[in-house]
């Protein structure tokens, strides 16, 4: 069983592959990446109900603790960041990075329970194989 | 790559309710979502109510929707009368919340979006809809309700509630009804007749990811909620071999028949017609065995504690300190309360928190009277046999055969399952009822077959082992003769020992037949008197002259029978013949000879016990016993048979068991100058030389003596000359 370490793990490398220290702009990109590499391998399995009740559920919970991400929107193909990058001042950058990184851990969290992690390797997978995109985006 | 291997757990919430999670193999699944459907009053909403108290905290929230069914207030009322409920929880863990007023008002959109509300705000671990029935009446179509139940079962899913889905949902729903195949379990609750009564059942029918019970399980809602009843489930034979010594049963002779004992985990029927002696006979098992050290548990369906008490004590049995130190537990259920899965629970529970050894069930045929098929009185005898099993104890399970039918249980299934049977019979004999007790079946125990005489009286029950069957049967090592080859024993009456080549030969048995009052009796008091000048214990049991009488016939012929008596080395039992029973005589016997060490035994009127008995062949069966009984025991025996003949030599006891003696003497009266006179032959001797002439005898003052007039009267025996020849030249 994965527990929300390995997940946490996962995004962190993704992290560090994509996201930038101080670049606001960086970080949400890095995150509606990451969320549709999974939402896009998930969807085939669960469909789309499933995942937007999933995912809405994420964004819920991750906006009880930082309220700002409550302008994040779950849409047919994964997460909008538009809303919140109008309003990207409102959270300090380093607290933006941890919010956005930690809705990517929880999306893999909960995928996982209700799964039995049954899905975890490939969807960690995604996460994992450097793509040409990554090398340009590579910061 | 490691974990992908991994067999991954469903996490499961437990519920609280008697047995069901042993059903569910564990538990819901976390997150599922269940419909609990059954028909009013069937206990649909109990039973979820039970599992949200069970699983409510303020860490482990419920969600608990009303919609246009039993209202919030009522329901919160009836529920506070079980012991389950908790007003704490209500503050701090259930949240009630009523949808009467939006279910009437609102589209299901608006309920979904009110439910979902209710979820993100307090992120319950269960969520109930009670009822969902109610929106199969607001949905204007079955895709409606469908696309409805869809979406709202994907987003408790999201939210990993495990959901129960209250309605009033019947069987034939379960084909067409969209709800059933969109959720992931269904447990349907109803109530119906049954064996006359009213009861409950809970059903499994599906619950995906589990490898749960699919079977009708009948269940009770008390003061302590639901409680479910499956011993199918629960009770489970285990595999395991007897941890101990055998069994002794202790009651009076019935471990001969059982051989080496009853293996432990054992469970025997104990079959009979109403009033052949199963309740006293399970009963004194179980008494038995708390006199030794093994706890025992009485289950009764007819006779109340205080009954059952009064009956032992009436046998002389201290039951009552047995109870009160805790050997013993006598448990009544009354016939009209028995429910039989509920109470082979409760027998478990008793067996196991008593740590009983000694089981009793009376009777097995009343605990299953409701029960009309044998398939199902078959496994529920199972089950019972399997809590012995389990307890590795021995149960005595009584069952009524009836009355006119060759079956030994009720339904003629019930022996199969058991591993051994004990059979009750009696038959009215005159103005008596004489009782047997027949080991039918033991399974891995070399018993004694047959039918066997057994009483109830004072003490308890006693069995007596058929002579013919204990003759037969493997003797212990404790059990053998320790007389030594061709010793001899002398007579008494020393002419005799003459014509029989200097003695009886010891552990003999000598037959003495002759007609009523030519000293057959005499004869055997002095072969005692002689044992006890040699100190010698001897028995005299006689079936004739009661012991007043042979005292004053004995001290009529200046025979020492008093002095014997009094010095302990000769006892006398008197058996009234019209009540001894053949049976019953071989028994006393062994008992007797094992109290006093007998070494010489008189048997007076042998013929009396054979009277009893139709058969010849059952005439030769009982001798022999008797005889081979003597001989193990390394007793020497004389056995006195009176012939209804005066003088013919044709026949010598009339019974055609001459072949069985060893020695084989005869008195006959002979025409005699001044009238009868009395003669002695001795027929036959095993193992020795005799002399075959007819000697006259006389009775007088020192009892009977070989010699007299006419005949060979006065000559020394020749055998005994050549006899006491040989001894002289012997270096």
């Amino acid at each position: 069983m994965h527990d929300e370490h390995d997940h946490a793990a996962c995004v962190d490398a993704w992290w560090t592959r994509h996201a930038r220290a101080g670049e606001p702009a960086a970080s949400l990109r890095a995150l509606e990446r990451g969320f549709r590499l999974v939402w896009t391998r998930a969807q085939v399995t669960l469909g789309d109900v499933t995942l937007m009740a999933i995912g809405e559920r994420v964004l819920h919970d991750v906006a009880e603790e930082y309220p700002p991400l409550a302008a994040l929107r779950i849409e047919q193909m994964g997460i909008s960041c538009e809303d919140l990058e109008q309003d990207a001042g409102a959270l300090a950058s380093a607290d933006l990075d941890r919010a956005l990184r930690l809705v990517l851990v929880e999306l893999l969290v909960v995928l996982g329970r209700l799964t039995g992690e049954v899905l975890t390797p490939v969807l960690h997978a995604e996460l994992s194989v450097p793509s040409d995109a990554d090398q340009e985006s590579a910061p | 790559m490691t974990a992908m291997k991994k067999k991954t757990t469903i996490e499961r919430i437990t519920t609280g309710v008697r047995n069901l999670d042993a059903l569910l193999n564990g538990g819901f699944p976390r997150g599922s979502t269940t419909i609990v459907g059954g028909t009013p009053g069937a206990g649909k909403t109990t039973l979820v109510q039970q599992i949200c108290f069970h699983q409510a905290s303020p860490e482990q929230r419920v969600l608990y929707f009303n919609t246009l069914s039993e209202p919030t207030a009522k329901s919160l009322r009836y529920m506070s009368q079980f012991a389950f409920f908790d007003r704490a929880r209500l503050t701090n863990g259930i949240e009630f919340v009523d949808l009467g007023m939006i279910v009437r008002t609102q589209s299901v959109d608006e309920v979904s979006l009110l439910v979902m509300g209710h979820l993100k705000r307090v992120k319950p671990t269960i969520v109930v809809i009670d009822s969902f029935k109610v929106f199969e009446d607001l949905t204007t179509s079955r895709e409606e309700l469908r696309k409805f139940t869809y979406e709202l079962a994907i987003n408790l899913m999201a939210w990993e509630a495990t959901t129960f889905l209250i309605g009033e949902y019947g069987a034939q729903e379960i084909q067409n009804n969209p709800l059933f195949s969109i959720v992931d379990g269904l447990v349907m609750v109803t109530q119906r007749i049954e064996s006359g009564e009213q009861q409950r059942f809970l059903q499994i029918v599906k619950m995906r990811g589990t490898a749960h019970s699919r079977d009708e399980h009948p269940f009770v809602i008390g003061r302590d909620g639901v409680a479910v009843f499956a011993p199918r489930v629960t009770i489970r034979r285990e595999d395991r071999s007897p941890s101990g010594p055998r069994c002794k049963t202790g009651i009076s002779k019935l471990d001969e028949l059982l051989g080496d004992g009853i293996p432990l985990g054992s469970s025997l029927l104990i079959a009979g017609v109403a009033g052949t002696g199963k309740t006293m006979l399970s009963l004194e098992f179980v008494y038995r065995g708390a006199q030794r050290g093994e706890k025992g548990i009485v289950f009764s369906f007819e006779e109340t504690e205080e009954r059952l008490r009064a009956s032992a004590r009436g046998l002389g049995w201290d039951i009552d300190r047995e109870i009160e130190r805790g050997m013993i537990e006598i448990v009544f259920i009354p016939q009209p309360e028995i429910q039989v899965e509920a109470h082979l629970e409760m027998m478990r529970e008793r067996i196991e928190a008593l740590g009983a050894k000694r089981v009793a069930l009376d009777s097995v045929s009343v605990f299953l009277h409701k029960v009309q098929s044998p398939q199902v009185a078959r496994e529920k005898t199972f089950q019972i046999a399997s809590l012995v099993q389990n307890a590795q104890a021995v149960g005595f399970l009584a069952t009524d055969i009836p009355y006119g039918q060759d079956l030994i249980s009720r339904f003629g299934v019930e022996e199969t399952v058991v591993d051994g049977v004990i059979v009750l019979s009696s038959t009215s004999e005159g103005l008596e009822r004489q009782r047997y007790l027949e080991v039918y079946k033991l399974r891995n125990t070399a018993h004694l077959k047959g039918r066997h005489d057994m009483l109830i009286g004072e003490g308890g029950i006693t069995v007596f082992p058929r002579y013919d069957a204990t003759a037969s049967a493997p003797r212990s090592a404790a059990g053998k003769s320790t007389r030594r080859p061709a010793a001899r024993v002398a007579s008494g009456v020393p002419g005799l020992d003459a014509l029989l080549g200097g003695g009886l030969l010891e552990g003999s048995a000598t037959f003495i037949a002759g007609s009523a009052g030519i000293g057959k009796s005499t004869l055997g008091m002095q072969f005692l008197l002689e044992g006890s000048r040699l100190k010698e214990p001897g028995l005299f049991v006689s079936l004739e002259e009661s012991p007043e009488q042979l005292r004053a016939m004995a001290k009529s012929l200046d025979l020492a029978l008093d002095a014997a008596v009094d010095d302990g080395l000769v006892d006398i039992v008197y058996l009234a013949r019209e009540r001894v029973r053949p049976n019953q005589v071989l028994a006393m016997l062994t008992d007797k000879i094992g109290e006093q060490k007998t070494r010489r035994l008189v048997l007076d009127g042998a013929s009396h016990l054979l009277s009893e008995l139709a058969a010849p062949s059952e005439h030769r069966q009982l001798v022999d016993g008797l005889v081979s009984r003597l001989k193990e025991l390394g007793v020497t025996g004389v056995l006195t048979f009176e012939t209804h003949v005066l003088q013919a030599t044709g026949t010598v006891t009339d019974r055609g068991v001459s072949p069985i003696a060893d020695n084989l003497v005869m008195l006959r009266y002979r025409e005699g100058e001044r009238g009868l006179a009395a003669t002695i032959t001795v027929v036959k001797t095993r193992g020795s030389a005799h002399d075959f002439q007819t000697h006259d005898v006389t009775v007088g003052a020192g009892g009977l003596r070989v010699g007299g007039s006419g005949g060979a009267v006065g000559r020394t025996p020749k055998v005994a000359k050549k006899a006491k020849r040989k001894r002289t030249r012997s270096p």
